[in-house]
This record gives structure tokens, C-alpha cells and sequence, in this order.
């Protein structure tokens, strides 16, 4: 299958989407994968943001010919965004989206200060451009690595230890920002199309609720 | 945010003569590490040792990459994206196989590695293979400066990760000697005095406090 050929399947066939969610998903599998000759038992299995920059790439990998057929994008520079663009989580952890507020936006800079602080010198310069390029998403590059970003729990939810997941921790579209995601993802045209597949399967098969009091199931 | 103070030249001096410096490199990159404990969607994680996904590991790998590059290509020679798509795919075998501490592994478990990848490949969405099979191919090659690159960095971000007192159960678990460590890294970094400085560091404060089995 050519790449043109694979962007028109993924615009016309939601089977299709649904195959390569699963493809990229076993690729996603390492998270499970413990070394060391340690295991990780979990009831619900976790992700830490280490894992997410690792989604990240192989989100990248995977779009990038989709969205980039020119190859106009800097990818070097979209790796490196990736690569840093939650530094300021290691002093402020991670937050779901419906506990982001104005305050804890606004910590954001003073996190990221923090973290510089603690960053090898020679790479202060080039993580301060990814964070702030993605902070203020004034690259192609920042708001392609935007776009997967908002996919990525989506791809990392849609199966059984995602619904556990959304069992323990009910959520509207709401409280998950759709709207938002919508409006990042718009400019990429199969990004979007992923984005809208699994909107309409939450919404078929219970990931979200609609109120306090009535979960779908 | 302060800027560089230090140029690149000076930075690769210190690291080749001050043990202090390149310890102080290592908590920084260690700093980057703490990604590997925050936790995303509220959720904890709480285990008898400490662990590490080969997803964190790749993570971990990606952060030495950035910090070793400009230290160990000057001349900007080796292809960035070339390194970093290597990095992601490198481990693709261990889907198939599981993760192998490299101290017990022989060459019937490379082998069988190897042999896996095709099989790992085929379950790939079918626009990322060709690139996969030919990054995977050059990578078990191991004759472009990328590869040994990619093969280095992998080798020592485990020094990374273990030189944390945390970890000194996890050698016992495991019964990792001296001779084990070493075994495991210097082979790769021959071409790589920058990585291999710093390898040099952790395995002396390592082999000072006591961290590896008696042989």
C-alpha cells in the first residue's frame, strides 16, 4: 500500500483505523515489557510520561509520512520537542486535563525555570526552544507534535485496562477536553481522522458518562 | 533561565579530566530520568524494587543521545533522525521475546532475537515496515557510525539508571558482578570517549560503595 493509498483507507475506513490503533498499540506493548529480570503487577497497568514520550515517537513515526508527504517538517527538531516537552513535570507531575487550571498553568514557567536549573548546560538552549516552541505552538513542528500528543491517551484508553481505567476515573468529553483536541488536531487531516474514530467509540462503548449519576455501559 | 556559559570545547575537556564534573553531568541527566516516576491519569505505582519498562529505557536512551551528540559528533556528521528513529525501533525484538538482562545473554539469545524481528515487523502497521526492516537491518549490522552510536548509548544508559542505591537489591536479585557490568558496556565504547568517560565515573563510584557481587 502506497502512503497516499494508506491516507485515503484511513479517511474512508473506520476498520482500518481500528486496525492500525491495535498495530500501534502492540508496538506501544514495551511499556510491559520490564527489564532488569523484574516484573510490574499492576490491577490497572500505569504509564509514566517516560512511556508517553515513548508513545510519542512511534505516534510520530507512524504520521509523519501521512500528514508530511513533502517532508517539509523538521523532524530532527519534532523529535526533540517531543523529547522534552514535559520537562516541567518532573517538579509538577503530570495532570489529568480537567485539573488544569489557571494556577497551575501559570506554575508552568516557574516549573520549567526549576527544571532548567537542574538541566546539563549544554542542552538548556535547545530544550527551553522545544518546551517554548510547544508552549506557544508558533512551529509546524510544535503544533504536529501537539496533535499526536492529544491522540496519544486515546491510543493508550481504547481497550480493557482503559475502560478499568475510565471506571475508576469517570470523565465527560468535557472534562477530556474533545473540543480542544478537535481544534488541535484539525490541520492534520489523518490525526483528526483517529481523533474522530475514537470520539464516536467512547461515546458507543461506554469510555465516557454523561453525568454524575449515569455511566454508560 | 540561564544560557550557556560553557562552550562545547570546554564542556568536552571537563568531562575528560574532572571525575566531579562528569558527576555532576550524571545527576543532571538523572534529573531528566524523573520522568520515568511521574505518573499520568492520577494513577500511583508503588512495587517491592524499582523496575523500568523498555519503553523508559528507550526514553532514557533518547536523553543521552541528545546530551552525547554534540560531545561525540563535532563535526554534526551522523544523522540525527536517522539515531533518534533507531533508538525507538532497536528494541522491536523484545515484543516477541521478552527483555533479556544482558548479563545472561548468549549468543543462541541474540540469535533468536534476530530471528524474531521479522515477526515483530509483520505485526507493524504496514507503512512503518519498510522503514523498520531497513533501520533494524543497519542497526544489527552495526557498521555505520549511527548504529554504534544507537548500540553505545543503549549499553550505557542502564549505568544511568542502576547508580541509584535503590537498585543495589536488584544486584543481588540478579548476582551482577563487576565483571558482568564491564562486559556488558566497554566492548561498545571504544569509538565513544565521551560515554566511555562517564562509564568509567559511575563503575569507580559504583565499585566504591559496594553495589556489585563478589565473584
Amino acid at each position: 500500500m502506497t502512503v497516499e493509498e494508506t491516507r485515503q483507507k484511513i479517511l474512508d475506513s473506520d476498520e482500518f483505523v481500528l486496525s492500525e490503533i491495535r498495530k500501534l498499540q502492540y508496538l506501544r506493548s514495551l511499556k510491559q515489557v520490564i527489564r532488569n529480570n523484574l516484573h510490574r503487577v499492576e490491577s490497572i497497568e500505569t504509564e509514566s510520561v517516560a512511556e508517553h514520550i515513548f508513545g510519542l515517537n512511534i505516534l510520530a513515526r507512524y504520521f509523519l509520512p501521512l500528514e508530511d508527504p513533502e517532508q517539509t517538517l523538521d523532524q530532527a527538531n519534532i523529535f526533540s520537542i517531543i523529547t522534552w516537552h514535559d520537562m516541567d513535570e518532573i517538579e509538577s507531575g503530570d495532570f489529568v486535563p480537567w485539573e488544569k487550571t489557571d494556577t497551575i498553568k501559570a506554575k508552568q514557567n516557574e516549573e520549567f525555570a526549576t527544571a532548567m536549573n537542574n538541566a546539563p548546560e549544554h542542552l538548556r538552549t535547545e530544550i527551553t526552544s522545544a518546551f517554548n516552541a510547544y508552549e506557544h505552538l508558533d512551529s509546524a513542528e510544535a503544533r504536529f507534535v501537539k496533535a499526536i500528543d492529544k491522540i496519544d491517551p486515546f491510543i493508550e484508553e481504547y481497550n480493557e485496562n482503559g475502560k478499568k481505567l475510565r471506571i475508576q476515573q469517570p470523565a465527560t468529553p468535557e472534562m477530556l477536553a474533545i473540543d480542544k483536541k478537535i481544534a488541535y488536531t484539525r490541520n492534520f487531516p489523518c490525526i483528526h481522522r483517529f481523533l474522530q474514530f475514537f470520539h464516536e467509540a467512547y461515546q458507543a462503548e461506554g469510555f465516557y458518562v454523561y453525568s454524575d449519576d449515569k455511566l454508560i455501559k | 533561565m540561564t544560557d550557556n556559559t560553557m562552550t562545547m570545547e570546554e564542556v568536552r575537556q571537563q568531562i575528560l579530566e574532572s571525575d566531579e564534573f562528569v558527576l555532576s553531568e550524571v545527576e543532571k541527566l538523572k534529573y531528566a530520568y524523573g520522568l520515568k516516576h511521574e505518573i499520568r491519569y492520577e494513577q500511583t505505582r508503588t512495587a517491592e524494587h524499582p523496575n523500568e519498562s523498555v519503553a523508559e529505557h528507550i526514553y532514557g536512551i533518547h536523553v543521552l543521545a541528545q546530551y552525547f551528540l554534540p560531545l561525540e559528533d563535532a563535526e554534526n556528521e551522523m544523522d540525527v533522525v536517522k539515531v533518534m528513529q533507531m533508538i525507538t525501533w532497536h528494541d522491536i525484538d523484545e515484543l516477541e521475546t521478552g527483555d533479556m538482562l544482558g548479563q545472561f545473554k548468549t549468543d543462541a539469545d541474540r540469535a533468536r532475537g534476530n530471528a524474531v524481528i521479522p515477526i515483530a515487523i509483520s505485526k507493524l502497521p504496514g507503512s512503518l515496515q519498510h522503514s523498520v526492516e531497513t533501520l533494524m537491518q543497519e542497526f544489527i549490522e552495526q557498521k555505520t557510525r549511527e548504529a554504534t552510536f544507537v548500540k553505545a548509548a543503549d549499553k550505557i544508559e542502564a549505568a544511568f539508571e542502576i547508580f541509584n542505591e535503590s537498585y543495589k537489591t536488584i544486584f543481588e536479585l540478579n548476582k551482577t558482578t563487576l565483571e558482568h557490568h564491564n562486559r556488558t558496556k566497554y566492548p561498545y565504547l571504544d569509538d565513544f570517549p565521551y560515554m566511555r568517560r562517564f562509564v568509567d565515573v559511575i563503575t569507580t563510584e559504583m565499585v566504591a560503595a559496594e553495589y556489585f557481587i563478589q565473584e
